[in-house]
């Protein structure tokens, strides 16, 4: 007999029953069972979309939600914005009405909406949803969605959430809906409408001056908005957070990390803080020396300064300021400058002493340490583009012009010279002269110059360019094609003679010297003339004989030369350059070039040096010349003339300043007539620590004049000698922070015009080393008339 | 060539290929950064800093930008110095006392442009590089009517051109562009270009 384990358990039984009423219900549904329940669709998914009788309206409108297609019977149906639960409404019938909140801000909204219903059958088990609820009456179906609505009216936004006391905070009204903006503005925090009658709505108001960082500003809105004749107002609030202004910056620079005992140290100070500005400035090295007008202070380093030492050199300033609520106030720092002692052995020669503006001078260059020959050299006066220098068979020597609107008074000078020892060393030398620039052009001699004793009075030699249109500007050497490659070997192209007239014949030399470089072969030739190719004179070193062009017209004429090399790896390469020959004019003959040696090179004060006067050209001679301390003090030397040559003993006065100092010569020679030359050759005043320095610094001109002038080289320093320093650099054990790129400016421009050094205003804009110079180029019309 | 046009602005070459002069100054400092150009200008800067043969390229494309810069005018006016009808009807408008204003019926025709601008890149004053450019524009001119009075002409009636232009830099294509142009609009006469004397 069964027991009551054998028997289906009653909770079985029932399910089968459901299943059961399950199967056979599609087939009785459409029949038997009328009313709502029999119309849900077989997905079991509502089937009804609620949608808006309007999509748009003013804030208290009222929003009919319709409800059509609702399933039945609804246990729950409601309507809430978005936000505002505690606020719902229920339907009524297949509709339900809320209103638009009256706070409800301008913009995009959203109307959700609940419906909670009891299907009478159940005809799809396996769609998920809508979900009988967890926890709640199981045969209870809630389902909900939501509506997009836009609330019309006026919104405002403002174009920044930070703002500092002072600065502004503009305010953009934006119409919402369709509407249209009648009126704006805001009322804190100061009253301020939109402009009548325009097109922009927006108001610009200003942060407070006292206004405290790390607060909030409150910016209170209103507007007036239609649409068909109906008028609201919006209203609202923006909080813009209040934040300090960013701390000041001051630039305060040296003009270099490594200076030699006895030289000028050069501070700039310059606000990086708009509406900062620097009112006062100065350097303490021993005493205070404040800044000129120029927010540029000079101090000289204490001339007994042992090499290797690191100065201290604190700086101070005074500011003011235009920015909201800032007081004045002050600044302080330090600069640290390595004091480093490097002597150089440059026999440095310039002639003229001094020229006017556009006035050529000419420099040459002598090594005096043995086994090391040139490689190059540039020249340049402050804001000038300066020039590379050539060689020929007597000397290096560079041809510069004083600016032609330079400013009559102290200008300086500046050289560097690259030097190659034989075992492939890189040597440099480097320095500046005070150079004279006279106020007015010389006027023409119609006869031979009459010799003068003194050099600052003698009329000026006849200049091949004078009278005469200005030549074509070729820097007189184009050093080698550049490369970072510090192997690439080094070339030096020579000609002889340095000038000569239009169907004489010049002789190019080139010789490799960086050791092991053998040329392989080599050209040379006038620009748009006919090549030269060259002849061997040895492994590193060839020539070529040329013909100035017979048409060439006198001034600089480009002269070309190529060589191809070997080194002792193997390797094989290319380099070219350019020389600046200079043709002559027959009928106008160049100042004859002097060499001026003074032994020995370096010399304390008190001193005696020998001067020693040459002609490097043929068919002059000396006749008689004086020699004196460029600086000043010391009495003028006559010549005497030696087996030697024409000799002057100078003694270096007590008081001369340690650094460059120069000995100024003039010479008359004869050359087809008596005439006059003069200039300067350079002399190394080895310091001697003395206090008193300033005092006898008079001599160059004053303090103020040392300082501006030596701020315009310090300028054109940056901007233009980095290229020559970038060379020097590469064969340098030390090496100073990289300073072009800081500094570094390329200036598009058509015509660079002629700039000057200008010693008041040293931040003016310079000539520009590098120019970039539109070329219109070839151009071709051609016109194509169709046949009539 | 639309905003000259409506902004009373020449119309130049650069319009042709750019909507504006910065388009022109970004999409030619590209081409110079990245073709032979680049090259060249670094290799001539060799031994400078890296920061400064990059603001040297920073700068080429600026210039270059500038260089097309020219009227259309120009080419315009150098086409149509050669122009037979026209220059008969210069002619013959010398010879009318009253200075009437002759109204010229040009058949199609077609005017080529070419030049090659570029920049030149001085150091010290000696150019160690160039970067060349290269422009070409082919327009095709229909339905001209132009005004001819005392030898000069004064003005379009009506006429348009269909412009085709390639620009290169460095032998490297950067942009070929066509745009069709209503000359009324696009030319500045002034008092005229003159024809004949």
């Amino acid at each position: 007999m069964p027991g009551p384990a054998a028997r289906p358990p009653l909770a079985r039984r029932v399910c089968r029953a459901l299943v059961l009423t399950v199967a056979v219900l599609p087939g009785l549904a459409s029949a038997a069972l009328p009313g709502p329940a029999t119309a849900m669709p077989p997905d079991r998914a509502p089937a009804f979309e609620p949608y808006l009788t309007e999509t748009e309206g003013w804030p208290g409108d009222p929003v009919v939600v319709n409800l059509e297609g609702l399933p039945q019977p609804m246990t729950l149906c409601r309507v809430h914005w978005e936000g505002k639960e505690d606020e719902a409404t229920s339907c009524e019938g297949r509709t339900a009405t809320i209103a638009v909140p009256d706070d409800a801000p301008p913009g995009p909204a959203t109307l959700s909406w609940q419906v909670e219903h009891r299907p009478g059958v159940i005809l799809n088990l396996e769609t998920p949803e809508p979900q009988p609820d967890a926890g709640q009456d199981p045969d209870v179906v809630r389902t909900s969605g939501k509506l997009d609505y836009t609330v019309r009216g006026v919104d405002a936004t403002a174009d920044r959430d930070e703002a500092t006391p002072g600065a502004s905070v503009d305010v953009t009204f934006r119409p919402v809906g369709g509407v249209r903006i009648t009126d704006c503005g805001v009322s804190e925090p100061s009253p301020m409408r939109c402009p009548p009658k325009s097109r922009s709505r927006s108001v610009r108001i200003a942060v407070p001056s006292d206004a405290t960082p790390g607060g909030d500003l409150t910016v209170r809105w209103q507007a007036r908005s239609v649409l068909d004749g109906e008028t609201h107002p919006s209203g609202g609030s923006i909080t813009v957070r209040i934040v300090a202004l960013p701390p000041i910056e001051f630039d305060v620079r040296g003009q270099a990390d490594v200076l030699g005992p006895g030289q000028p140290f050069v501070a700039t100070f310059v606000s990086l803080t708009p509406g900062v500005t620097v009112t006062g400035c100065g350097l303490t090295l021993g005493d205070r020396a404040g800044c000129g007008a120029s927010d540029v202070a000079v101090v000289r380093v204490p001339p007994g300064t042992p090499s290797g030492r690191t100065l201290v050199i604190p700086w101070d300033l005074t500011y003011t300021s235009k920015r909201p609520g800032e007081e004045p106030g002050t600044a302080k720092g330090e600069l640290t400058l390595r004091v480093l002692a490097e002597p150089s052995e440059m026999e440095v020669s310039v002639q003229p002493a001094s020229a006017h503006p556009g006035q050529e001078v000419m420099l040459t260059f002598v090594s005096l340490r043995p086994r090391v020959a040139i490689s190059g050299c540039l020249v340049f006066f402050p804001r000038d583009a300066g020039a590379f220098c050539r060689q020929s068979s007597k000397r290096w020597f560079a041809r510069t012009r004083v600016p032609a609107d330079a400013v009559p008074g102290a200008s300086l000078l500046r050289w560097g010279v690259e030097s190659i020892s034989v075992d492939g060393q890189v040597v440099v030398d480097k320095g500046t002269f005070a150079f004279t620039v006279r106020a007015h052009p010389p006027e023409p001699t119609s006869g031979g110059p009459t010799p003068e004793p003194s050099p600052t009075v003698v009329p000026d030699p006849v200049h091949p360019s004078r009278d005469r249109p200005e030549p074509t500007v070729i820097p007189p050497t184009v050093p080698p094609a550049p490369t970072p490659d510090r192997r690439q070997p080094t070339f030096a192209a020579g000609s002889d003679p340095e000038s000569s007239a239009p169907g004489q014949a010049v002789t190019v030399s080139l010789a490799a010297l960086t050791d092991g470089t053998t040329i392989t072969g080599c050209t040379a030739g006038f620009r748009d003339a006919k090549v030269s190719a060259c002849r061997a004179t040895g492994a590193a070193t060839r020539s070529a004989r040329l013909l100035v062009p017979a048409s060439a017209e006198p001034g600089d004429r480009p002269l070309d030369w190529k060589v191809t090399w070997r080194d002792t790896t193997g390797r094989t390469g290319e380099e070219g350059g350019t020389i600046a020959y200079r043709v002559s004019d027959p009928d106008r003959p160049a100042t004859p070039a002097f060499r001026v040696q003074v032994t020995p090179p370096k010399a304390k004060p008190g001193d005696r040096v020998t001067v020693l006067h040459s002609a490097l050209d043929d068919g002059v001679t000396i006749t008689g010349c004086h020699a004196e301390f460029g600086a000043g003090g010391g009495a003028p030397a006559d010549c005497r003339n030696t087996p030697q040559g024409w000799t002057a003993d100078v003694t270096v006065p007590e008081n001369a300043p340690g650094g460059t100092g120069a000995v100024l010569w003039d010479v008359a020679y004869d050359r087809a007539g008596p005439a006059t030359a003069d200039g300067f050759t350079r002399l190394e005043v080895l310091p001697v620590a003395d206090p008193g320095f300033w005092s006898r610094a008079a001599g160059f001109g004053g303090r103020i004049a040392l300082g501006f002038a030596a701020l315009a080289g310090f300028v054109a320093y940056r901007g233009l000698a980095g290229r020559l320093r970038e060379r020097f650099k590469q064969g340098r054990a030390r090496t100073g922070p990289a300073e072009l790129p800081e500094g570094v400016r390329v200036v598009a421009t058509t015509d660079a015009g002629v700039f000057h050094t200008e010693l008041t205003a040293p931040a003016r804009e310079s000539r520009p080393a590098i120019r970039l110079v539109p070329a219109p180029g070839p151009r071709r019309i051609t016109l194509r008339e169709e046949p009539p | 060539m639309t905003d000259e046009t409506t902004t009373g602005t020449t119309t130049t070459v650069r319009s042709v290929f750019f909507d504006s002069p910065a388009d022109a100054v970004t999409a030619l400092d590209e081409a110079v950064r990245s073709g032979d150009a680049a090259g060249e200008v670094r290799g001539a800067l060799g031994r400078m800093p890296g920061a400064t043969r990059d603001a040297v390229l920073g700068e080429v494309g600026k210039v270059a930008a500038g260089v097309l810069e020219l009227d259309v005018t120009d080419i315009f006016r150098s086409a149509w110095e050669k122009h037979a009808k026209l220059c008969e009807e210069a002619i013959a408008s010398l010879r009318d006392p009253a200075g009437t204003e002759r109204v010229v019926a040009l058949a199609a025709h077609s005017v080529t442009f070419e030049q090659q601008p570029g920049v030149e890149i001085h150091l010290a004053d000696l150019p160690v590089a160039t970067v060349v450019l290269h422009v070409r524009l082919d327009i095709d001119v229909r339905g001209l009517l132009a005004v001819v009075q005392a030898g000069r002409l004064t003005g379009i009636r009506v006429g348009s051109a269909d412009v085709t232009g390639a620009l290169e830099v460095a032998g490297r294509p950067v942009i070929e562009r066509q745009k069709s142009v209503e000359l009324s609009q696009a030319l500045r006469f002034g008092g005229g270009l003159r024809l004949a004397r």
